[in-house]
């Protein structure tokens, strides 16, 4: 009878319609939750409206979402009745992490040629706490710059006409990052719907290592000698250092038997901070080496590299160990790949 | 009629939610800064709050006195998530304007107040009645300083440029606290005085109730 | 560490939860006539704003986002908190008598603090810009929570101090009480405005 005196109890009335309560609730939320659900495509169209100010119409373009130099792009949309196409493009290089941008960039009628830049707008950018420095009209000066016919050049030098400016704000890197993303967008549209950019496959593609390492042919090659490998190669930036140029030589035992900077891209006060010695200690280190003083998981964020390189000037360091990562690793490509007798 | 009458002045001046009992401050000194999000967040509660109460006073003889306050929190976060979900689908510009204080709602003193104090002793259309003025009572105070706010902090009102100025401490938690508090004192002061003729003239009357024929005759030249 | 400095400071300074985001302002106004409970006030805020965290934000994570069930967050949120509280409340009145006489009253208020629940919806939204580039975890999320509590205290002790001496102020009786104190808040905001220069 325990049984019955408890289901007469209060404390089951209470349960019972508590637990009513919560069920009719979640049953009338999820009913709800179907019909009033926001679908991806309508946020999308939410978020290009804003960008316009109104409503309008679009159709994704498929092209190459081509990695380009200085940006990603992420999508890519042809705006119908705006005649222009609007570019998700994720700029490189800013001070703390990459940019994302939505750029829309105008064509001319007859679709032959570019008109201009309508707007930027950041879309999120992780890590950049300076882009509030930055106002509307600022991340917009690409507009004119465009249409004052200006040749926008891909890389820093569009940012380095204006740098002065950009850097009296304080967000010079982002602005960096940020016209990077425009350059990437213009040179989508240049590649895909213009067809007047393009883009060589690398011959580095299926190596190791290449995240670091700039993969155009005119910047990063080598001659085979005997059974060396002589590497002339050009590294990407890295957060706040710049591009290095590194001649490497290395030998049939895998390891570096030359080792050169040709190019510092570390900004003026942090060249001095560089591992002075690092030239040398790369002599005679082979892949698995250098791994070890990048730290097991050659991730450099964690901060495994090895004590001695920290020097104040871990980017570029960091850059130096990758060109050497680069070199001693893809030895046998190098070699099949030019026909040498190895 | 005259008790529906009480309800609706109790709950829009001499109860006020906003300046008499200041309840549900987060939301108002986060969003008075703009005029149109402030009355945006008035009306989303007018709603949740009238509907709440009705739920609530309909179901005041099922729900057993011990677990009164999680069920009531229960049928408040589902009509929160409800307002959310309608206004992100119908109203995204609203609903990216109230931000966070959205789903905040659920933990507005109002809302639970009036269901512990109102709905959980009376019928469903005093209840109703009560919601709603409490509700309308919390939405004028918030689109007032709105307005307040708004025209200081950028010299605009519900958007629309009125003048070419504007200081921009207005536009920041710290001048809503000062409005929301010089406001307060300016409501209690108004009611004070407002109470005070008003006993003033009761007594008057009552004493014209007392006085005899010849002396009101009196009084009167 | 870039990561840790960036939450702590947004979490601390330049996002205050009373000062910026204006949260938990209920207690802010209510609980802090007296340093000491402004205190009590605070640390308990604080306690509750990082155990709730670390329970919602793996059950949102790992149970609610592969279920897609997440539109069902604010109810189990507001669930998971006013559990919590009670049971933060049976267990404190167990162990530590004088930890519950300290803190015991407060526990109750904090159910309905805007700061509890909002400290969980913030941490499983876009919390990007205060990251640094790190990815959000449940690490972050708790740090966060705690030095949000922190600067809900910190921010509550100092209204302590200023009203403690208010109090002995001859005022207008319109401006008694909440006027008063909300142009003294007003004034710790400005000050804390200061802050969002550093970043």
């Amino acid at each position: 009878m325990k049984a019955k005196e408890f289901f007469r109890s209060n404390s089951f009335k209470c349960i019972a319609v508590l637990l009513g309560i919560v069920l009719i609730c979640s049953v009338f939320l999820t009913v709800c939750n179907a019909l009033l659900h926001v679908s991806d495509e309508e946020r999308l169209q939410r978020a290009i409206n804003k960008i316009y100010g109104e409503e309008v119409t679009y159709v994704i373009h498929e092209g190459e979402y081509n990695k380009f130099d200085a940006a990603e792009i992420e999508a890519a949309y042809h705006v119908t009745d705006k005649n222009g196409y609007l570019i998700k493009s994720v700029g490189k290089n800013g001070y703390g992490g990459d940019v994302t941008c939505w750029v829309s960039v105008l064509m001319t009628e007859d679709k032959s040629n570019i008109l201009g830049i309508g707007k930027v707008t950041v879309d999120s950018a992780p890590g950049e706490s300076y882009l509030s420095k930055l106002d509307d009209s600022e991340i917009n000066a690409f507009t004119t710059i465009y249409a004052d016919g200006i040749t926008f050049e891909l890389g820093l030098d569009a940012f380095n006409q204006k740098g002065d400016q950009y850097i009296a704000t304080g967000a010079s890197y982002t602005m960096r990052a940020i016209s990077n993303a425009v350059n990437g967008a213009l040179d989508y549209v240049k590649a895909n719907v213009l067809g007047t950019l393009i883009i060589a496959p690398s011959p580095y593609e299926n190596w190791k290592y290449i995240q670091y390492i700039n993969d155009k042919e005119e910047n990063t090659y080598y001659t085979v000698n005997g059974t060396d490998v002589e590497y002339t190669v050009t590294t990407t930036n890295n957060g706040n250092a710049g591009q290095f140029i590194i001649e490497v030589t290395v030998n049939s035992d895998k390891k570096i038997t030359a080792y050169a900077i040709k190019h510092n891209g570390s900004t003026n006060s942090y060249e001095e901070k560089m591992y002075k010695e690092l030239e040398t200690l790369m002599v005679g280190k082979a892949e698995s080496d250098i791994l070890a003083l990048l730290g097991t998981d050659g991730n450099f964020d964690a901060g495994s590299m090895d004590q001695t390189l920290q020097t104040g000037a871990t980017q570029s360091n960091f850059l130096c160990l990758y060109a050497a990562l680069f070199a001693t690793s893809n030895y046998e490509d190098a070699l099949a790949a030019k026909g040498g007798n190895g | 009629m005259k008790n529906f009458k009480k309800i609706t002045l109790d709950g829009l001046i001499f109860a006020n939610p906003t300046f008499m009992l200041v309840l549900g401050t987060c939301p108002t000194l986060g969003l008075i800064s703009s005029a149109s999000s402030a009355m945006g967040m008035g009306l989303t509660v007018v709603v949740i709050l009238t509907l709440s109460n009705m739920i609530i006073s309909a179901l005041r003889n099922v729900i057993p006195n011990e677990v009164r306050i999680p069920s009531y929190i229960v049928i408040i976060a589902t009509l929160v998530t409800f307002a959310r979900m309608f206004l992100e689908k119908m109203i995204p510009s609203l609903y990216e304007s109230l931000g966070g204080f959205l789903a905040l709602i659920v933990v507005n003193c109002i809302i639970l107040g009036r269901a512990e104090a109102f709905a959980n002793k009376h019928g469903v259309i005093e209840s109703a009645v009560d919601g709603l003025a409490n509700g309308l009572g919390f939405t004028w105070a918030l689109t007032a300083m709105g307005i307040i706010c708004e025209f200081l902090g950028s010299g605009s009102v519900f958007g629309v440029k009125l003048m070419n100025f504007q200081i921009a401490i207005f536009a920041t938690p710290a001048g809503s606290f000062i409005v929301y508090g010089i406001c307060i004192a300016l409501f209690v002061y108004i009611m004070e005085t407002v109470q005070r003729n008003l006993k003033v003239r009761a007594k008057q009357l009552e004493r014209k109730k007392m006085l005899t024929p010849e002396e009101k005759i009196e009084e009167a030249n | 560490m870039g990561t840790f400095i960036a939450i702590v400071l947004a979490a601390v300074l330049t996002n205050n939860f009373i000062t910026v985001k204006t949260y938990g302002i209920c207690p802010f106004l209510g609980v802090s006539k007296k340093t000491s409970s402004a205190l009590g006030m605070g640390v308990a805020v604080t306690l509750v704003m990082v155990i709730a965290t670390a329970v919602t934000y793996p059950l949102y994570e790992y149970v609610m986002k592969p279920l897609k069930i997440e539109f069902l967050e604010i109810i189990a949120f507001i669930f998971v908190i006013a559990a919590l509280v009670q049971m933060i409340e049976k267990v404190l009145q167990k162990t530590s008598p004088t930890l519950y006489n300290a803190m015991g009253i407060y526990l109750p208020l904090i159910t309905t603090n805007c700061a509890v629940l909002g400290v969980t919806e913030l941490v499983i939204g876009d919390m990007s810009k205060f990251l640094a580039g790190a990815t959000m975890n449940m690490g972050w999320a708790v740090l966060y929570a705690l030095f949000a509590g922190i600067g809900f205290t910190v921010v509550m002790v100092i209204m302590s101090g200023m009203r403690e001496k208010i109090n002995y102020l001859k005022l207008p009786k319109p401006v008694q009480g909440f006027p008063i104190s909300m142009v003294t808040a007003s004034f710790i905001c400005m000050a804390f405005t200061v802050f969002s220069y550093i970043v």
